[in-house]
């Protein structure tokens, strides 16, 4: 279900914590949806199972998950600000390449025909 | 969960370890650190309970560890050269931690032999030294023990039954809250395997702290600046642990916060800024070159 990358600089438990976000806004991970128990998930990725605890707890810190005592840890409802933190992290993403974009001598046009090329191949997606 | 407190242990004039404390918390994997000669072993040999400490103390559970058989029940320690009898074999060594360990568990030896491809009637002088190796965490998993003891304990095994081996131990984590302290060279190992860190040197403890924490808390900054005299500036405000100049580009080694640390970067917009974690080795490296023992930079 996961692929962590143990050579990465990123913390262990930071790659978890993303991975998991982009299952949930990417809608593999259903709403109400049962994450594999601690236990399951550490012998699956031979990850140290207090890492994996600490990845669920700061999940349920920011509201993508909820756990309940005894069945385990679940998908939060789709909410307003996970949506807010992802077009914030995209807006930061995208001005950041759109700099570089600049300097290359890009013009508003040729940028203009990249996003109704994107909105297109989205419509196409949508239709499959 | 494992209190040690003030404990100094000398060896005729030498002192191995020099007054530690450090508490380690029941169902964490606690990897020791240090340059060849830090007392790693000594403090771990304190903490089973072998060694008496000439100060301080070490209680497992809020009891004291040394001569005390109802807490060295629980522990195992594996040294790093696993020690079996002369001529037994591991059906004959598991008789004899049976008769030791109150814990000991039949059960679990028999469930642990389907992992380990090892014959159990053959002698143990007869196996290589990995075999060897698997032998010992066989015996020492099957005593059911709650604080398990490793020095240097993955380094003769291979790529397959050390994953294998990590496993199990994150497993009795999970279910029974074993506790486990284990010393390393190899940063690697240690690093996918532990959540807290301890770094020795000379005798004593320069960091005890969650390794995700120590991970996040100190970046590598690579920068090269608009202006070089705003280089001043910066290092002036932050804490660095070590900078080096190649060329226009400066690498710094800085502690703290890593959007506030951005922060300040950003704010003299430099040409390129790069903040990046850093590895285990990185850190251990900076860190010794912080208490004087550094890498010689001399050509021989």
């Amino acid at each position: 279900m996961f692929e962590l990358d143990v050579r990465s600089r990123k913390p262990i438990y930071e790659q978890l914590t993303d991975k998991i976000k982009e299952m949930i806004l990417y809608s593999i991970l259903q709403p109400d949806e049962q994450l594999p128990s601690v236990r399951a998930l550490s012998a699956q990725l031979t990850v140290n199972p207090n890492t994996i605890q600490k990845a669920y707890r700061e999940l349920e810190r920011e509201g993508y998950i909820y756990s309940r005592a005894g069945k385990g840890s679940f998908v939060s409802p789709a909410q307003h600000g996970m949506n807010a933190a992802k077009r914030e992290e995209v807006r930061e993403g995208l001005l950041r390449l759109m700099v570089e974009a600049v300097y290359l001598g890009f013009t508003e046009t040729e940028i203009g025909e990249l996003f109704k090329q994107a909105s297109e191949s989205k419509g196409e997606g949508d239709q499959t | 969960m494992i209190e040690i407190r003030g404990v100094s242990k000398v060896f005729q004039d030498r002192k191995a370890v020099d007054n530690i404390s450090l508490t380690i918390h029941k169902g964490n994997i606690f990897g020791l650190l240090g340059s060849n000669g830090a007392g790693k072993t000594t403090l771990l040999k304190t903490v089973a309970g072998i060694y008496r400490p000439e100060s301080g103390d070490v209680r497992i559970e809020g009891k004291p560890v040394f001569e005390n058989p109802d807490s060295k029940g629980r522990i195992v320690f594996m040294p790093d050269f696993p020690y079996f009898f002369p001529q037994a074999s591991i059906v004959q060594m598991a008789d004899f931690y049976k008769s030791v360990y109150p814990g000991w568990s039949g059960e679990r030896f028999k469930e642990l032999g389907e992992l380990f491809p090892l014959d159990p009637k053959r002698k143990l002088n007869r196996l290589s030294k990995g075999m060897r190796q698997q032998a010992a965490f066989w015996l020492a998993l099957s005593c059911m023990p709650d604080v398990l003891i490793m020095d240097e304990p993955l380094d003769g095994l291979d790529p397959v039954m050390r994953r294998q081996i990590k496993n199990v131990l994150f497993q009795e984590i999970a279910e029974r809250g074993l506790t486990v302290v284990i010393s390393s060279h190899n940063l690697r190992e240690i690093e996918d395997l532990c959540d807290h860190i301890g770094i020795m040197h000379g005798g004593a403890l320069l960091i005890d702290k969650e390794l995700d924490e120590l991970k996040s808390d100190t970046h590598k900054v690579q920068v090269a600046f608009r202006d070089e005299r705003h280089e001043h500036a910066l290092t002036a405000k932050l804490p660095v642990l070590h900078r080096e100049q190649r060329g226009s580009v400066f690498l710094y080694i800085v502690k703290g916060d890593r959007t506030r640390i951005e922060e300040y970067f950003r704010a003299y917009d430099p040409y390129v800024l790069d903040l990046l974690p850093l590895t285990l080795e990185e850190i251990f490296i900076y860190e010794m070159e912080g208490a004087g023992y550094d890498i010689a930079p001399i050509l021989l």
